[in-house]
């Protein structure tokens, strides 16, 4: 652990980390808190990813980060949450049908696909799809919905205004709902 | 399709993002049949996407409790914060100092709130026990402007987080400009968030971080109320972590000299500079004192700018718009360009001045002060000019046992002047420092007292929320004498009393007045108007219960509270207060001063006094009244005839009028008028008087108007 934060100051005066370098060890992170939260927690466990996220950040972060380096965390974070909550609902499928080995370290799961599970799969889906037409709407939606950031954390990132964010906001929910909706 | 744009913009999120932003279906409806001619297959997306708009909305949804229903959740991964559980909802933000989270708690009870967690850990266990300690006076915050700190402690990884009510409301200078409010409305917000302020004060918290952005304002019923949030930063940390980070905290822009420098310095004075900061943006607009690049410089220059600049007066700032920017301003505070300079030149300047002063111990004492001076500006009063003679000498005190940033120092300044036996309530001692040199009472009365303070605290809550009967019931268990000398105590037992009357519990009613009277007569030397209207009725009733000997007694401590105030209004409220009985010569002398006032009010066209009728009239009736108990008849009816010229508003004003005229006739002989106005009088009087339960008002008369009209009655009747 306090090697991932040596890492990270170290990399600081430079002018911090790419992403490619962050995302690993923020996926680790991430996955280590998420197998904790559901191991310490009986049936019916749905992954809150903002507080994951939060959590990561917490120890991973540091408040001394320059602004585009907790960018690259957050973006980081959010392409990572994305992935494991996939990997467990995908996961929680092949259990159930009877076939994989988890990923995760699992002790009880919820047998049905609950509502929310369904629907990270669609999003994940129909995510995919549209980061090839739109990709920066895409991160929009990655940021927003898997990372938690708010609007104006967004804006401040890409340097427009809020309400920019919010109608890409918008157009991508319509457009992924409509993949979604023709998907099935 | 049109070519002309950027190729790599998609068109069609360019042109969905167009047409969502119309407002009508028919704009929308051109601007597709314009951009999207000769494409109908776009124009068919287009239009399914804007069709799905809200459908998209809630599958989008952040989802708090999916996969079951409340009751087999609550293993969810929840954050168990204290005696709660919390369920995270969405990140509203992140500040300078930590993260903060909408939250659904869970248990013990269901509401919204929003939680706030540090980065900064606690490294030591002292840290986080003076953590512990401040947290507890922070929970202890109990007012209608601030929001509520329902829990605050730390994770045991050192790591404080407070929860807190989570507020709906827009930032200050925001709302200002959204609902165009004119000066004076931002003004008589302002004052609102500093009597919070000074609330928070008494009790030893300090803000540290006060900005437009911690003071929402919330519309209930078309009233506009503050809510002053995050004290966030009023929780204590280690002041120099062990790794050997510098710690920055606040907004640089509102933040006081001495917060910024290397090592801190602040209590409430502090806070009292960003609130004249503050002060001044919703005078003139937004501060300018520092330089607009200083957000990407490093902390150092930061520091020495903000430690070097002065903040800038309104006039200033004024200036330095364009023409155009402040004929904008003026109108958006529905004034003329020149009536706003002129006000800034005259004390609007002053005021802000004095609260942004370098030197602390040159600011105002509080922040009920401050609020002070910006009412009476907003009253037409004169601003006070200088320091009242007995607080010079304790800021000498003050400054001479200021305690720094690293000891963990709560609000010392600013509290004690002037509340003479009381003063030892107000400090919250947090170091071994023997109290010797500053308290006047032992440890068990402090202990009493504290545990006194709190019950009014727990009323207050319960006031809020209407439950009366708790209310009540942790106020009588308070002994009157006892009552602790704050606003809270005056206002908590009012509303009590008042529901008591409501229900026909006199007794009980005068026995609360009795002790909002002990308050008020005792709280700090706000000169407001607000405090005096509470004097009356506490007045009234103590009179009511007989007891003439705590009738003198009230009477003596409210003049002696209130001998040298500059408002007519006060006086007015003072006399009236005082001569619901004869008086002796002592008393009368010291209430000439006050009769001067109102005789002065009532003879300047400008004031309030004149221009208001009920006011006119119920000045003439205190003048005529305070006659009559001197014995100078003919005085006392030239007032009373002056008195009955005045429009009616008041019924009870020409009636407590006519009952003295009588009482004047019997004096001078004439029985047969004397009689003949009684009767009249009493007439009048009679429907009101069988059930003065009703609360009343103005127009119909205050409840306590009419008990002083049957107390006059009394008199009346009695000395036949």
């Amino acid at each position: 652990m306090s090697d991932d934060l040596d890492i990270l100051k170290s990399a600081h005066p430079s002018g911090g980390l790419v992403s490619s370098q962050l995302l690993p060890l923020v996926y680790d992170e991430l996955r280590s808190l998420a197998a904790r939260q559901m191991a310490r927690e009986r049936a019916h466990q749905t992954l809150q990813p903002t507080a994951l996220v939060h959590e990561a950040w917490l120890k991973l972060g540091h408040e001394d980060l320059a602004w585009n380096d907790r960018e690259h965390f957050f973006r980081a974070a959010a392409q990572a949450m994305r992935r494991i909550l996939v990997d467990r609902v995908r996961e929680k499928s092949a259990l159930k049908r009877g076939e994989g080995i988890p990923l995760l370290d699992l002790d009880q799961l919820d047998i049905a696909a609950t509502g929310e599970d369904e629907r990270i799969l669609q999003i994940d889906e129909a995510l995919t799809i549209l980061e090839k037409d739109d990709p920066d709407v895409a991160r929009v939606v990655s940021l927003k919905f898997f990372g938690g950031l708010t609007n104006k954390e967004i804006a401040k990132m890409d340097g427009v205004s809020e309400r920019t964010i919010e109608r890409h906001w918008a157009y991508a929910k319509a457009r992924l709902l409509l993949f979604i909706r023709d998907a099935h | 399709m049109p070519t002309d744009l950027d190729p790599s913009i998609p068109l069609e999120r360019l042109l969905f993002e167009a047409a969502a932003g119309f407002s009508t279906h028919e704009e929308r409806r051109r601007f597709l049949d314009h951009t999207t001619a000769g494409d109908p297959d776009l124009r068919a997306r287009l239009e399914t996407l804007l069709a799905v708009q809200e459908e998209a909305d809630s599958f989008f949804e952040f989802r708090p409790h999916e996969g079951a229903t409340r009751a087999e959740s609550l293993e969810a991964t929840d954050l168990d914060i204290g005696v709660g559980r919390y369920r995270l909802i969405e990140r509203l933000g992140e500040g300078g100092c930590g993260v903060v989270y909408r939250a659904e708690q869970l248990e013990p009870v269901n509401r919204e709130v929003a939680i706030k967690i540090l980065r900064v850990g606690l490294e030591s266990p002292e840290g986080r026990a003076r953590l512990r300690a401040e947290s507890q006076a922070l929970a202890s915050l109990a007012h209608p402007h601030i929001a509520r700190i329902l829990d605050a402690d730390s994770f045991p990884d050192g790591r404080p987080y407070l929860v807190m009510e989570c507020v709906h409301g827009t930032a200050l200078t925001e709302f200002c400009r959204l609902h165009h409010l004119p000066l004076q409305s931002r003004l008589e917000l302002f004052v609102k968030i500093c009597r919070a302020l000074q609330h928070a004060h008494q009790r030893g918290v300090v803000h540290r971080d006060l900005k437009p952005s911690n003071l929402l304002v919330e519309l209930h019923d078309s009233v506009a109320v503050p809510r002053v949030i995050d004290f966030g930063l009023a929780l204590e940390l280690d002041s120099r972590p062990s790794d050997g980070r510098d710690l920055f905290l606040g907004t640089p822009s509102y933040m006081s000299p001495e917060q910024a420098s290397e090592s801190p310095l602040h209590d409430t004075r502090s806070d009292l500079f960003s609130l004249g900061v503050i002060l001044s943006e919703l005078i003139a607009g937004p501060p300018r004192h520092l330089p607009e690049s200083l957000g990407n410089q490093d902390i150092k220059t930061i520091r020495l700018a903000i430690q070097q600049a002065r903040a800038w007066l309104p006039s200033k700032t004024l200036a330095h718009l364009t023409p155009e920017q402040r004929a904008d301003w003026a109108n958006l505070l529905g004034l003329k360009e020149s009536t706003l300079i002129a006000a800034c030149h005259h004390e609007l300047d002053w005021l802000v001045a004095k609260a942004t002063q370098h030197d602390p111990s040159l600011r105002y004492e509080s922040a009920s002060d401050l609020a002070s001076d910006v009412q009476r500006w907003l009253d037409h009063e004169p601003v006070r000019a200088r320091p009242h003679s007995q607080r010079y000498r304790w800021r000498k005190l003050i400054r001479k046992h200021r305690v720094g940033f690293s000891a963990g120092a709560l609000a010392l300044a600013g509290l004690i002047a002037g509340l003479g036996v009381a003063t030892v309530l107000f400090f919250r001692e947090k170091s071994a420092r023997s109290l010797a040199e500053r308290a006047l009472a032992s440890e068990a009365q402090l202990r009493q007292r504290a545990e006194i303070r709190s019950r009014v605290a727990e009323a207050a809550v319960r006031v809020h929320y209407h439950d009366w009967t708790e209310a009540s019931r942790w106020l009588s268990g308070i002994p009157v004498e006892q009552t602790p000398p704050s606003l809270e105590a005056v206002h908590t037992n009012r509303a009590v009393a008042e529901w008591h009357l409501r229900a026909g519990r006199q007794q009980q009613a005068d026995e609360r007045f009795l002790a909002m009277a002990v308050a008020l007569a005792r709280v700090d030397p706000t000169d407001t108007e607000t405090v005096s209207m509470d004097l009356l009725p506490g007045a009234t009733a103590v009179c009511r219960s007989g007891d003439l000997q705590r009738y003198d007694w009230f009477r003596h401590i409210t003049l002696q509270r209130f001998a040298d105030t500059h408002q007519p209004v006060v006086a007015e409220q003072v006399l009236k207060g005082s001569l619901l009985r004869p008086a002796n010569s002592d008393l009368l002398d010291r209430l000439q001063p006050l009769a001067m006032r109102v005789q002065n009010a009532l003879e300047n066209h400008q004031s309030r006094t004149w221009r208001d009728p009920d006011l006119r009239a119920w000045s003439c009736f205190a003048l005529e009244l305070l006659r009559f108990r001197m014995g100078q008849d003919e005085d006392a009816r030239n007032w009373a005839e002056l008195c009955l010229q005045q429009p009616p508003v008041n019924p009870t004003c020409p009636i407590s009028a006519r009952i003295v005229l009588s009482m004047i006739a019997r004096n001078q002989g004439r029985n047969e008028e004397f009689e003949l106005l009684l009767a009249e009088a009493a007439q009048e009087a009679q429907g009101h008087l069988d059930d003065i339960r009703e609360l009343g008002g103005t127009q119909s008369g205050f409840w306590f108007d009419w008990v002083n009209v049957q107390l006059l009655l009394e008199e009346a009747r009695t000395h036949r």
